[in-house]
């Protein structure tokens, strides 16, 4: 119920209870001052007929007459009674006098003794109670008294016609009290609503509520301390939400997946790297289960052992997610304080697959080094020994030998150079000179390097570039590329296959828009998935085929020195076909 | 207490979650194992078998619990009635990533072959139609399960194209034949896979749509 109703029906009652008593009160004094004013009138009138009969005493035949003057003009029963009481004319009377004697009645007694007498008795007519009013006549004559009579229903109809005018006056005021009070209520309520409209509002988190608070009142001061919750509600929303907009862009931002499972295994929280593991999209997780989403045994066991032990799990997941990356995987329980049971925990996994191949390179590094080290060193040794042993006059013997000791040496040497080389380029310690140079020439010389080696393998080599052609470049440094290149393509190449170095001039629509340069061979090729991993250091396509060992890191240094001319280089080859080894070098080497 | 209904069928496409779960990983063990001539993870994809076993018994007993205890409307009754239907397949898959185990601890005996055929191609197909069939189900997701019933073709022609090569090895290299044999069964076991997965499929089209594909492949077959 409204404030107002309130106030209107505490106020109606009020007025009520104050109407009902003045009411009762009212109604006694009224009937009395009526009644009294009544019978005063009557008195006064009776008195001034009585004056008349006093100063001109009628004769017995005027009596009827007279009697009914006088009714008419008091308006009342009227009877002359002469001195013994008896009535001689009567208004009442028709057809004749009924003699009555009055004497005992008390009205008549009381004129008697006093001069004015009143009394309340039946009617004489039978209905209902008359008022009488007896007055002596004092002058001589017939006439003793004179008895006025009116129905006491005449006196009561006129105190109850000015009752019932006082009552609708007093009615009408207490109407037009309520109204205005009901609109000052209203006036006064108003403003109580606009602030507890407000209130409600803030208290359902709609803080875009303002009401003015100008003034010194009560309500003012209740909009004041309103509007002062609003502005703390305010702040402490923004603060909050600046916190937690921070904290959510850095768990978005993070490279690990970062799931937040409660103690019943509902999701609560999973970031974007997440979301990208487990494929899932915008999708919601909101609440869901964390087997609808995660089925892994391993991992769903250490969230499960996470949960219970309210301990830190950790392990490692290589066969999480369909691109085959390997996860470390955390699951810390959330640190709701110690020794209760965990609210939930933290999953974070941290994708290692780059760390892990990178580690794996560097162990394959120094396990390749050390064997591609041992291997001639163990053949230098077992020459040296043997040499030692023997008969060192035997000189064909010993320039066998020494010749393995040279061969041996000659390849720890290049391996040596080769390290030196790939360390002096990746610490960026390497500058060139560039100079224009033929690339025929340089192809030709390169080939001709390595031909004793492949002799026996009966490659047909061949240049096909338009001559001359150009290039501005590091002599000795692209000289190495072209080497390593063809070697690699000599080696891997069946008996009789063919090798080929071939350039042209880009037009600018394609690669870099410099010169490009082609090593083709016939060989084995490589597979899809070596392609890239070819320029690793020590990669090897077959790990198993230690027939053809080089260093291991030939492919790895043209790559750097193509790099530094500011050239890139791929490799395109088909599986038993052979490999097409591609430099693109930029227009500025033209 | 008893649960409620809704929390009733999670617990169920929990088991249903753990058992894929085990699965998946058994194909990617076995296949390992069989690459890596790994006896002790052949014998781990063998022994973990019984769990999934046990995963099965669990979730059948489940939906039994609950069909009988509530009067289900249509679509919840289909996913029961899927449930009950994949959880078989999903067993007899993990029994296959088993006899692939089995097979590379055979192999262990004899020397080592290189693979002459692309096996590891086949296992990572089967088991990403695992994977995407599972996916399909916990989200509901007819076109994902279509996607999966046209991943099997490949398959099915990568095991023909098996087949044939073995058998070249075989008539050239009869001391081969042994070994051989063994990797077309593997072969052949993940062609089953994917065809088990193949019907888990259309089990799913089925749940969410109501519509039963494999009449529609009968037809298409004709």
């Amino acid at each position: 119920m409204k404030l107002r109703h309130r106030l209107l029906m505490a106020l109606a009652g009020v007025g009520v209870l104050v109407g009902a008593a003045s009411a009762i009160g009212l109604v006694a004094l009224v009937r009395d001052a009526v009644r009294t004013a009544y019978v005063e009138d009557l008195r006064s009138r009776t008195l001034r007929v009585v004056r008349q009969l006093e100063l001109k005493p009628p004769g017995e035949d005027q009596l009827t007459g007279m009697v009914e003057q006088l009714s008419a003009a008091l308006d009342a029963r009227v009877s002359l009674l002469d001195r013994e009481a008896r009535v001689v004319a009567d208004s009442a009377a028709e057809g004749g006098l009924v003699p009555t004697v009055a004497g005992n009645a008390p009205d008549v007694r009381q004129a008697r003794s006093r001069g004015w007498g009143t009394s309340r008795g039946p009617c004489e007519s039978g209905n209902g109670a008359c008022f009488r009013l007896t007055r002596r006549v004092d002058a001589p004559g017939a006439i003793g008294f004179v008895r006025v009579g009116v129905p006491v229903e005449r006196i009561e109809s006129a105190s109850r016609r000015h009752l019932a005018a006082m009552v609708s006056v007093v009615v009408g005021a207490l109407f037009l009290l309520g109204a205005l009070s009901y609109l000052g209520f209203r006036l006064l309520s108003k403003p109580i609503e606009r602030v507890s409209a407000c209130a409600e509002r803030l208290g359902s988190g709609d803080l875009d509520c303002v009401i003015p608070y100008d003034g010194d009142d009560e309500l003012a001061r209740l909009r004041r301390a309103l509007m002062h919750v609003r502005a703390f509600m305010v702040d402490r929303i923004e603060e909050l939400e600046g916190s937690r907009a921070l904290l959510d862009s850095v768990i978005a931002s993070m490279q690990e997946g970062v799931l937040v499972v409660d103690a019943s295994r509902r999701m609560r929280l999973a970031n974007g790297s997440f979301r990208e593991i487990f494929g899932l999209g915008g999708a919601s997780i909101d609440s869901r289960a964390v087997t609808d989403i995660v089925r892994h045994p391993d991992l769903l066991s250490m969230i499960d052992e996470g949960l219970a032990s309210g301990e830190a799990q950790h392990g490692r997941i290589t066969d999480l997610d369909r691109r085959g990356r390997t996860f470390e995987i955390e699951v810390a329980p959330l640190a709701e304080g110690r020794h209760q049971p965990t609210e939930g925990v933290v999953i974070t996994m941290f994708d290692v697959t780059r760390i892990d191949r990178l580690e794996k390179t560097r162990r394959d590094f120094v396990a390749n080094v050390s064997h591609e080290l041992r291997t001639p060193l163990t053949s230098v040794k077992a020459a040296a020994a043997t040499l030692l042993g023997s008969d060192l006059d035997d000189p064909v013997m010993a320039r066998r030998f020494l010749e393995t000791i040279n061969r041996h040496s000659e390849r720890m040497a290049e391996l040596v150079s080769d390290l030196a080389d790939l360390s002096l380029i990746e610490t960026g310690g390497l500058k060139l000179s560039p100079e224009p140079l033929d690339a025929a020439t340089l192809a030709r010389d390169a080939m001709r390097q390595l031909e004793p080696r492949y002799a026996s393998k009966q490659l047909h080599c061949e240049v096909d570039m338009p001559e001359p052609f150009t290039i501005r470049v590091d002599r000795r440094r692209f000289e190495q590329v072209l080497v390593n290149l063809l070697d690699n393509g000599m080696k891997f190449n069946r008996d009789g296959g063919t090798i080929a170095v071939r350039g042209h001039h880009g037009d600018g629509s394609t690669g870099l828009g410099g010169p490009v340069i082609v090593v083709e061979d016939t060989g084995r090729g490589v597979p899809e998935d070596s392609l890239e991993k070819i320029f690793e250091r020590f990669h090897r396509v077959d790990p198993g085929a230690a027939a053809e060992r080089g260093t291991g890191l030939g492919l790895s240094i043209v790559r750097h020195l193509v790099n530094l001319h500011g050239g890139r280089i791929h490799v395109e080859s088909e599986l038993g076909q052979g490999s097409r080894f591609v430099i693109e070098l930029p227009a500025s080497v033209a | 207490m008893e649960r409620s209904f809704e929390t009733q069928l999670e617990d169920l496409s929990t088991l249903i979650q753990r058992m894929g779960g085990h699965v998946e990983q058994a194909i990617g063990h076995a296949v390992q194992s069989l690459v890596d001539r790994d006896a002790d993870l052949a014998r781990e994809v063998i022994q973990q078998d019984k769990q999934i076993d046990q995963l099965e018994l669990d979730a059948d007993a489940h939906v039994l619990h609950v069909l009988a205890r509530y009067q289900l409307a249509a679509r919840d009754l289909r996913f029961l009635t899927t449930a009950m239907k994949i959880l078989p397949d999903l067993e007899r898959i993990g029994d296959q990533a088993v006899n692939v185990a089995e097979r590379a601890l055979e192999l262990l005996d004899e020397a080592p072959l290189p693979l002459v055929v692309d096996l590891p191609r086949s296992a990572n197909r089967a088991r990403e139609m695992v994977r995407q069939v599972l996916d399909a189900f916990m989200r509901h997701d007819a076109d994902a399960a279509r996607a999966v019933i046209h991943m099997d073709d490949d398959l099915d022609a990568w095991t023909r194209t098996m087949f044939h090569d073995l058998l070249a090895h075989m008539t050239k290299e009869p001391s081969l034949i042994n070994r051989a044999m063994r990797l077309a069964f593997v072969a052949k076991y993940f062609e089953r896979m994917g065809d088990q997965a193949t019907n888990i499929a259309e089990q799913i089209v089925f749940m969410v749509e109501g519509t039963v594909l494999k009449h529609a492949r009968i037809h298409e077959d004709d």
